[in-house]
Formats: structure tokens, sequence, C-alpha cells
């Protein structure tokens, strides 16, 4: 479990997180949403420990991130499984070399082994093929299942996703969330995921918290979204026709 | 104040650099990685450009001996001592900065903004480290290269004097036997030493604390060429004026 306590940073003087609280629990795949520029992604990089938050406690498992001491921390980094929103694949390496690499860089196990569990993850995500290919050889899709398999090669605690599904065709968006989900359920991990698209809030939003501003404006489950009086959320989710009629048939069902 | 505050900055990811290390195995591979691609893959323009460089240095001088009262020899003199003192640590560094310098800019740069570095401190490891140190230690064969440059410098000019008609090769080589001072050679040594290590980690700090996109690659890719060569050329004046005054 992740807790945030009143979270705030600012940036030469701009207020981009305004004293943000929340839970994220584990074995639930946890929904940050909110327009651009809403403070999704500084919030993320906050709980990474990629920026420093000015104000605010960040509590992992009850520990919080600010007091734990260097070794603290490196634990807790392998701990960590990230899926940025590009991939962030590493450009020199193939698709298994890239899976491998956090297993090579912090186990003492032999490359026999690590390839071993690099397969059992490959095999996870559905990767057919890839394993010599170089990420500008691969498809968007492939390279989010190689992001997702080197960010769960680890068995991590704690998965974080920046959009996942961008850049995506609706149909391999909804495949990556699923994937997502069902990770979340069998390893029985904290999954943090931002997100501007609604399908992904339709499909996996367990726990939804929504973002505007640097404030947080809503916190609730993906039922809850139809039945709220929030104007700023109605705005967002609403903003395109498909989910409008949407709304509409399920509020005819609900009378 | 914001020049202070980057050379600062600077400062701080040195001291990054020799902070937590990375695990051996990997560190070694980086390393050879680097030396493949910033020492081998230099040699080929750098013994080009030294060659032709030594050539064109003993035809100018020749050409300006215009008083037969002095003697041939000092063709080969004025070559060795332009190629050895100046042209090979201090021009081809400035060479190299625009070679290896924007090729280590852009690759870290790259990696900034394609949020690779993000990638590899979530996994907590310290990417000063692991992006710089290796090409620091590649860099420490760069003298190598200098030395390699010398001789062709020195080779060209021979070839261009005696195939060119200016000078026997017997007064060539007397020439650049005439005066020979072993400390020029150390004083050219220990500037490129000061040079590798500013060729390695000026570049790496443009490219580490870029910011923006693609576009913005190829411009910390120019101002890293810029610094590095006004870096090597202030250096080389301190050093100049520590060493031979």
């Amino acid at each position: 479990m992740i807790e945030v306590q009143n979270l705030k940073k600012s940036f030469e003087g701009a207020e981009v997180l305004k004293g943000i609280s929340a839970v994220f629990e584990k074995g639930k795949t946890n929904l940050i949403i909110g327009q651009s520029g809403s403070g999704k992604t500084v919030f993320l990089k906050c709980l990474l420990g990629l920026f420093e938050a000015d104000e605010g406690k960040i509590l992992f498992e009850g520990k919080r991130l600010k007091k734990m001491s260097v070794s603290e921390r490196s634990v807790l980094r392998q701990e960590m499984g990230m899926v940025f929103q590009g991939s962030a694949l590493f450009d020199s390496m193939t698709v298994e070399e890239n899976i491998m690499f956090p297993m090579q860089m912090f186990t003492q196990k032999t490359d026999e082994e690590i390839r071993e569990r690099a397969n059992i993850v490959i095999k996870r995500v559905n990767l057919i093929n890839a394993n010599d290919k170089y990420p500008d050889e691969i498809s968007g899709g492939m390279k989010k299942r190689v992001a997702i398999a080197r960010a769960i090669i680890m068995n991590p605690k704690y998965l974080f996703c920046d959009e996942p599904n961008s850049g995506l065709d609706p149909k391999t968006a909804i495949l990556i969330d699923k994937l997502i989900q069902e990770i979340t359920e069998e390893y029985n991990i904290t999954t943090v995921i931002n997100t501007h698209d609604m399908n992904s809030v339709m499909e996996i939003g367990e726990k939804i918290v929504f973002l505007q501003n640097g404030h947080k404006a809503w916190e609730g489950s993906k039922e809850a979204i139809f039945n709220t009086d929030n104007e700023a959320l109605t705005n967002f989710v609403y903003s395109s026709d498909l989910f409008k009629k949407v709304r509409e048939v399920y509020h005819k069902d609900d009378h | 104040m914001k020049v202070l505050s980057k050379i600062g900055q600077y400062f701080l990811m040195l001291k990054s650099v020799f902070g937590k290390f990375t695990k051996w195995k990997i560190l070694k591979q980086l390393i050879l990685k680097d030396i493949d691609t910033l020492i081998i893959g230099s040699l080929g323009i750098v013994a080009f450009i030294s060659f032709f460089v030594g050539g064109v240095v003993a035809i100018q001088t020749a050409l300006n001996l215009e008083n037969p009262l002095l003697p041939k020899d000092l063709i080969g003199f004025a070559t060795r001592q332009s190629v050895i003192l100046e042209f090979a640590p201090t021009f081809i560094s400035i060479i190299m900065a625009g070679k290896v310098g924007s090729y280590i800019t852009s690759s870290i740069g790259t990696m900034r903004v394609t949020e690779q570095i993000d990638a590899l401190e979530v996994m907590g490891i310290n990417t000063y480290n692991y992006l710089i140190f290796p090409k620091i230690i590649a860099l420490l064969l760069y003298p190598l290269v200098i030395c390699i440059s010398m001789f062709l410098g020195v080779f060209g000019g021979y070839i261009a004097c005696v195939y060119g008609g200016f000078s026997s090769s017997a007064e060539f080589i007397q020439g650049i036997q005439l005066d020979f001072i072993p400390f020029h050679i150390t004083y050219a040594f220990i500037k490129t030493a000061f040079f590798s290590f500013i060729l390695a980690t000026i570049p790496s700090y443009h490219g580490y604390y870029m910011t923006g996109g693609a576009l913005e690659v190829g411009k910390a890719s120019t101002v890293s060429f810029v610094w590095t060569s006004v870096v090597i050329i202030l250096v080389n004046y301190l050093i100049t004026q520590m060493l031979l005054t």
C-alpha cells in the first residue's frame, strides 16, 4: 500500500501539486486521471522518488520515503517496476537484454538463470519471436509489452505506469490494460497508473483519483463516476460524445 | 550567476560520477563498448587529418624558407615542433570535441529525452556512474590516439617534404632530431590527459542536463562542442604558461 499525505511540489515558484492526499491499495489497479497539465506526471515522479516533494509525506507500507536510508531506498527501488509513456527501452540492447537488465544489475544469478526467468515473463506478456530484435524493430504495442516484462522481472511490490496505452490503437490499448490488471492480481502488487484514457478508466479502474490543477478533485470507483455530481470530473469524462451516450444508457438502465 | 550555477552543477556531477559504483560485470561491458566507439572509431579520421596536416605544415614551412642561408633541416624541425607541441594534442582534441563530444552529448541527451535515464534511476542505478564513468575510463586511452597523431603528422611532413622535392630525406630526419627536448613530449601528454577528461565530462554534462525534445538534442551537441573547445583552449593556455615558461 502507498499512502500520500498533503503532497506539494513547485517548480520555479509555480505550484504544480497543491496538497494531494491519497491511498493506493495493494492488489488493485489505482488510476490517476486528469487533463494534461493537471500534475499527474509530477505526482507519479514524486511517488517514484524522481522528484523530491517540497512538503507532505509518501509512505510505502507505512515507511516514509524521505526518512529512508540510502540502502532502504535502494531496496525499495528494486521493489518498483515502471512502465514509461514512451516505453523507455534501452536502444542499444535487444528485447531480451532489456528484460534481463534489472536482474543482471541487482542479482548474483547466472546468465542462464536470468534468461530462464526472462523467458517466463516474456511468455507472460505474450511476446512472440522478439527476443533478438532491437526496440526500433518492434511495434508500439510490443514495446509496451517489453516494458511491462522488464518492470515485472524482479517480482516488484509496486508497479507504476505512465500513460501505458498512449499511441496505441484501441484494441491493443485494451489488451495492454487487461495485461496490467491481470499482472496486478496475479502478483498481488500495488499498481498506480497515470492516464487520461477513459477506456482504461472503464476497463480497469478499480480506484480512481482525479486531479485538477494540482488538487485532488475527486476519488472513487469507476461505477461512482456515473453518479458523480463533481462538475470538473463530469466535464472531463464526458468530453467525448461516446461517453455522453454511455452515460445516457447507464442512467436509462438505472431508472 | 547562471554560469556559476552551471559550473557548480558540473562539479556536483563529477562528485556523483565517483559515487555508488555500477556492478563491475556491467561496467566492464560499457567501458569496452566506449573504447570501441570513442577511441577505435576515431582512429581513422585522426590518422587522415594528422597525415595531411603534417604534410601541409612541412610544405608551408618549406615555401617560407626563402633565404638560401637558412638550412633545409629547419623544415623537419618546424614540422616536429608544430605537430608535437600544438597540432596533435590541442587541435586534434578540438576535432575530437566535434566528433566524440557531439556523440557523447547526443547519445546521453537522447537517453534523457526518451526517459531511458529516468528508467535507470527508477531501478536505483547511479546514472552518473553508469553513463559517464565508462567514458572517462575509455578516454584514458586517448593519449594513444595523440601518439599516433604525432607520428603520422611528422610522417606526413616527411613524405610531403621529401617527395615534394623541398629537402632530402637526411635533411628532414636531421631536422626532426635537432634540439630535441624530451620534456616537450611530457608536456604534450600532460595536456592530453587534461583534454581527455574534458572531452569525457563536458559533453556528458550537456547531454545529461538537457531538457526538451529532439531539436534540443541537436542544440545541446552544438553548445557542448563550443564549451568543450573553449575549455580546451583555456586549459591549453594555462598548462603552457605553467609548464613551458
